[in-house]
């Protein structure tokens, strides 16, 4: 007996070798290539906005895959026009619902729920003129860092990005965490008819099938007027003010059970 | 020569004499450093420290002059001041990024007077380093003065230096008033009256980048009626969270010299004229070992 139990053992720890986690290291989609560029986008006004159907219609639904060259940024990139006035850019990277398998909040009424932690992707957003974008539309992912010489020949570089988004803390220059959406204030009083990139910056992709699907816009909004605010005039959750923007099985049902807020249906009790 | 060799042939004050030498060559090691101290004096109107007050007693105005009205006086090192700006001299500015007005890129700066928290919320962003002596004096302008008594955080006001003194102590945990920056002690006032009945004051910009061309500017921060200034962030400095007690310091917005605009007001004045470097390169700068002075003398009026 004691010689099977070793060899079972034995069997155990060789097995544990075969792990070697490669689903976790992305590889290129033919379908989803990893730097685009979607072109002009023109934004949506506030009554488009409220619209459910108009919103989801006239906003970009896009799936970005891995950057076929290694250690190179991938992202997607668009361009719209000044308004003259502030827009409000948006984009909801697929998925999360749950970041973990047992609910924090409640962790013995929602001792397990059913996540797949696979189905996770990242975008980080940046909006600027598109003269201070240094990368190449369809090519390359850049930022919007640029060089100001000062009167006496000293170079310094400075941000361009005008996607101003405060952490925790309070601090700019923040992002929101995994799958979260990310949106701001963009005021284009200044170069009104002048050209804006937005960028999309792929930060991590889904284990699952190595494309992060997402949706994007932007809306005109009223000077003063917040992105969250706007965001809050048509749903309780950034989350929920596009939707659909995940293409896997039962995606749509999980979200929409999200936003209801009966997610928790989805918990199973400790006992 | 000794089998031992040369240093065992010298006598022991040649050796001391050769050590001191020897350690006295690393003090002469230069290392040409880009960044340079500027010294020099600031002289603000007389404008600056005088205040019509209205004597509730009497129903009579008078006009008070008094450095203690003087608010922390900015200077800073740019590559250009332009007066095609603002309404008042101006550093040159960088890019308009979204909206939010350039930045100056400044090479460096300094203060004559900071704010400090004087022990009790009643003061805060309101008492600046340099213009008390002592207790008494801080209290006599604010109750006399100002008419704006220190209170307590009961709101009781504040009447004895020793009640004042016993607070501050307790607060920070101090055990001398040397440790408390906002007194300054008769000889530690930074500003003193010249023969032409304006106010002037030395001043130290420590570790400036050096660019030859840079010029200085600065402005200061008057109070306003309430006697509070533009320039302090009551949200920013020391956290203190003791028992219910629970507030912030206050300190100087992070961005003054970056920024001058978004807290230059009405009643401040401005240096219209800057003085510009023009040695060569820090270690020109350096061996001239030159002084400035730099007159705030453009009253802000819109």
């Amino acid at each position: 007996m004691s010689r099977l139990l070793l060899a079972v053992g034995f069997v155990s720890a060789f097995v544990a070798c075969d792990r070697d986690n490669e689903q976790y290291f992305p590889q290129p989609v033919a379908e989803y290539p990893g730097v685009v560029d979607l072109g002009d986008f023109v934004p949506l006004t506030i009554s488009d906005w409220a619209d459910p159907s108009l919103r989801v219609e006239k906003s970009i639904y896009d799936g970005l895959g891995k950057n076929e060259i290694p250690g190179q940024w991938g992202g997607a990139t668009f361009t719209f026009q000044g308004t003259g006035g502030t827009v409000c850019v948006l984009v909801d990277p697929e998925a999360v619902f749950w970041v973990q398998s047992v609910d924090a909040r409640s962790p013995t009424d929602g001792y397990l729920c059913e996540d797949d932690n696979y189905d996770d992707g990242d975008l980080d957003l940046e909006v600027g003129l598109s003269a201070y974008y240094n990368g190449t539309p369809g090519v390359s992912i850049g930022n919007f860092e640029q060089v100001y010489e000062d009167s006496l020949g000293n170079e310094v570089v400075f941000e361009a990005n005008e996607c101003q988004m405060n952490g925790q803390r309070g601090q700019a220059g923040a992002h929101a965490g995994r799958a979260t959406p990310e949106f701001c204030e963009i005021d284009t009083s200044l170069h009104p008819g002048r050209d804006y990139t937005v960028l999309l910056r792929l930060w991590s992709l889904p284990a699952d099938d190595y494309v992060v699907h997402y949706a994007a816009t932007v809306v005109e909004i009223e000077a003063g007027e917040s992105c969250a605010d706007a965001i809050a005039a048509v749903s309780a959750d950034p989350e929920c003010a596009l939707p659909n923007e995940g293409t896997a099985d039962g995606f749509a049902a999980v979200e929409e059970l999200y936003c209801a807020g009966e997610l928790d249906s989805l918990c199973t009790d400790a006992e | 020569m000794s089998p031992r060799g040369v240093l065992f042939d010298m006598t022991s004050a040649t050796r001391a004499a050769l050590l001191l030498a020897v350690v006295a060559q690393a003090c002469t090691y230069d290392e040409h450093l880009p960044q340079v101290d500027i010294k020099g004096t600031v002289i603000v109107p007389r404008a600056a420290a005088t205040r019509v007050i209205l004597d509730d007693r009497t129903g009579v105005e008078a006009e008070v002059v008094d450095a203690r009205f003087i608010g922390p006086v900015y200077l800073g090192a740019y590559s250009d001041i332009r007066f095609d700006l603002e309404n008042y001299p101006h550093p040159a500015t960088g890019p308009i990024i979204g909206g939010e007005l350039g930045n100056t890129y400044p090479y460096g700066g300094g203060t004559v007077g900071v704010f400090d928290f004087a022990c009790y919320t009643s003061t805060l962003c309101k008492v600046v380093t340099g213009r008390y002596a002592d207790f008494s004096s801080m209290l006599d302008f604010f109750s006399n003065t100002l008419d704006q008594p220190i209170v307590d955080e009961q709101g009781a006001e504040v009447q004895s230096p020793d009640y004042f003194r016993t607070s501050c102590y307790d607060l920070f945990e101090y055990t001398e008033d040397a440790e408390l920056l906002f007194l300054a002690g008769e000889d530690g006032l930074d500003f003193k009256e010249n023969a032409d009945g304006d106010f002037e004051a030395e001043f130290t910009m420590w570790r400036v980048n050096y660019h030859p061309g840079m010029k200085v500017w600065g402005w200061m921060d008057a109070p306003d009626g309430n006697f509070d200034f533009t320039t302090c962030d009551p949200s920013n400095g020391q956290q203190f969270n003791q028992y219910s007690a629970s507030f912030t310091t206050g300190s100087s917005h992070i961005d003054l010299l970056n920024f001058p605009s978004n807290y230059i007001d009405i009643g401040d004045f401005v240096v219209s004229e800057p003085f510009e470097l023009t040695y060569e390169d820090a270690d020109a700068f350096r061996a001239a070992a030159p002084t400035f002075t730099l007159v705030y003398d453009f009253p802000v009026e819109k």
